[in-house]
């Protein structure tokens, strides 16, 4: 009597792949979860490391802050008048010290006040150089 | 006559692709996510015409208790900023890896902030001061 062979059905080892899915998801629902998407936005600028009791030329542009009020080359000035003034000195067309403009501050001026008049500055293409008003207390 | 069974056909959704789908926005995201390191609580000042900003690998913050953080590590003074941002640009050649971005609460007063800023310049950092775009009026 012949007999009959059995096809021995291989049993091939399969690597469980329907959970991928799921386990992908849940990593995309984490990474939209931490994804920040917004954009930063703001101004480069580069302070020259100041030197104490560096002279300044008479040429060289100041911006004077207070508490209230602004002055640029000792006139009082808004804002608006500022970033004109400093547009008409055509600072992106110079070179070296030429570009700086002095930032000096008087009293307790709040940063965004401060950051107006920066941004103003480095707008016009100019270099900030910050002149102190006093040593600080706290290591600066 | 013999009737003909139909055979009914299921429609399938084709899921096998899914995975690879899935696994390709999961790599999007990677490349895109950046962990925030700023921790620090803070309004942003606002100015008009202000350029968007990259991220950067050094960030400084002043947040609204007037604390200053470091890589989201608080530091006890300017000095010691200054000292940090000095140690990890070290060797930075280009203007691009020597740029810090810098962000401050818009009320913090001059006496804590402005040593900040003079211990960046002192440091050979460029600063990129975050802020807030203004509407038009």
């Amino acid at each position: 009597m012949r007999m009959r062979r059995k096809s021995k059905q291989q049993d091939e080892p399969e690597v469980p792949v329907s959970s991928f899915s799921d386990i992908a998801f849940l990593l995309i629902i984490f990474f939209i979860l931490v994804t920040t998407l917004t954009k930063r936005a703001g101004f480069m600028t580069d302070m020259p490391a100041g030197q104490e009791g560096g002279q300044q030329t008479s040429k060289t542009a100041t911006v004077q802050l207070h508490d209230q009020k602004i002055v640029f080359n000792e006139k009082p000035q808004e804002m608006d008048e500022l970033r004109k003034a400093l547009s008409e000195l055509k600072l992106q067309e110079k070179e070296g010290d030429a570009k700086i403009v002095m930032l000096e501050t008087t009293g307790n001026v709040p940063y965004q006040r401060y950051f107006e008049v920066m941004s103003a500055i480095s707008n016009a293409g100019g270099v900030i150089a910050i002149v102190s008003e006093e040593q600080d207390e706290d290591g600066g | 006559m013999k009737r003909r069974h139909k055979k009914k056909e299921e429609i399938q959704v084709p899921v096998a692709s899914m995975g690879d789908i899935a696994f390709l926005l999961i790599i999007f995201f990677m490349i895109c996510s950046t962990f925030a390191k700023d921790t620090a609580k803070l309004k942003p000042p606002h100015a008009p015409d202000l350029a968007e900003l990259q991220n950067r690998a050094v960030i400084v913050s002043i947040d609204s208790d007037q604390r200053l953080w470091l890589q989201g590590r608080m530091m006890p003074n300017a000095k010691a900023v200054g000292q940090g941002v000095a140690a990890l640009i070290e060797g930075k050649q280009t203007q691009e890896d020597r740029t810090v971005l810098f962000s401050c609460d818009e009320g913090v007063p001059k006496r804590i902030f402005e040593p900040v800023l003079r211990a960046l310049g002192e440091a050979g950092a460029t600063i990129a001061a975050q802020g807030q775009p203004e509407k038009p009026k």
